[in-house]
């Protein structure tokens, strides 16, 4: 985590929610505070990419799996994608 | 963590297991380096210059992880892997489970500005620029704020015969060639200083279909470069 920044703003230290734990983080999700972007962690590998190459079709799915251990602001407004607006234009 | 001296041989068959990207995208210029090149590459990290053992080492737009996974083998304290290509990033966590290196390598998908600390030691071969124009120069940016020494791989700028007999001729050994005046400045703009270029054979096989011929030779300058930290 000390290692990463957001892809978007640069912004830096960003937020990590744990979901499943091994000997590594399975799954998780990484925040950036400052424009409420996430990011999942899935298979153990964080996939910090940029808008244009995120699909609504593989990510909305897990944050929907998650949506109990995510925090409500992401939720609600999170970027580019929410569970109750869709897509977001940023 | 100290290790024996791997020798080359052991290295080459190493880096033979890490598989090359499944399906590569021209404009990305996703072709996975050569065993030759990155057991060379290596080499002259870790055992010329002894970079690499015990130390903290970034691969830039890892691919599949054939140099991040080589500098684990050798016994690199931690590795991380970077690639905006996701699918890419999948079969390297494959490889460094297939391999037994999983703990010693992080690997993220996400553009090489995701990263923001500082290593010992940055690998990379870089997009060249051919199908992006100037994609190689983010790398190298990022690679000099990145590392205290910078190994990167680039286009040989002319074609040239009589370096690729020698270089062909020569068992696979690099030899000393001059540093493009266009690199030198970039480098020299970013706060680096260019150590040495070694000119080396890539040989990759046929994967685009503007690739004419069924196996592509071309040179490859390898750049050492002391960063700015």
């Amino acid at each position: 985590m000390e290692i990463l920044a957001c892809p978007i703003d640069k912004h830096h230290p960003l937020e990590l929610h744990v979901f499943e734990e091994k000997e590594e983080i399975v799954e998780g999700l990484i925040v950036c505070p400052k424009c409420l972007r996430w990011y999942p962690i899935r298979d153990e590998i964080p996939e910090m990419l940029p808008d244009n190459l995120r699909k609504e079709n593989e990510d909305l799915p897990f944050l929907k799996k998650w949506k109990e251990k995510v925090p409500e602001e992401i939720l609600s407004k999170g970027k580019p994608f929410t569970l109750k607006t869709g897509p977001k234009k940023s | 963590m100290q290790k024996r001296i791997v020798r080359r041989l052991d290295l080459e068959r190493f880096l033979s297991q890490v598989e090359p990207h499944p399906s590569p995208d021209p404009s990305l210029e996703q072709y996975t380096v050569s065993i030759d090149v990155a057991a060379t590459m290596l080499h002259i990290a870790s055992h010329v210059n002894g970079d690499v053992v015990g130390k903290t080492v970034l691969d830039l737009g890892c691919g599949t992880g054939r140099l991040a996974l080589g500098a684990a083998f050798l016994g690199a304290k931690q590795v991380v892997g970077v690639d905006i290509d996701k699918m890419a990033v999948g079969v390297a966590l494959k490889n460094s489970l297939r391999t037994g290196l999983e703990k010693r390598v992080q690997w993220v998908a996400g553009d090489i500005d995701v990263l923001c600390g500082v290593f010992d030691t940055v690998l990379q071969n870089p997009p060249f620029g051919v199908q992006r124009r100037k994609a190689d120069r983010r790398f190298l940016e990022k690679a000099l704020k990145a590392g205290k020494v910078v190994y990167s791989l680039h286009k040989h700028p002319v074609a040239d015969e009589t370096l690729m007999n020698r270089l062909r001729n020569g068992k696979g050994n690099p030899e000393a060639v001059s540093s493009s005046p266009f690199l030198t400045r970039f480098v020299e703009e970013h706060g680096g200083k260019i150590m040495g270029v070694y000119g080396i054979v890539m040989a990759i096989p046929h994967m685009f279909n503007f690739h004419k011929k069924r196996r592509h030779e071309f040179i490859v300058d390898l750049y050492v470069i002391q960063g700015r930290r």
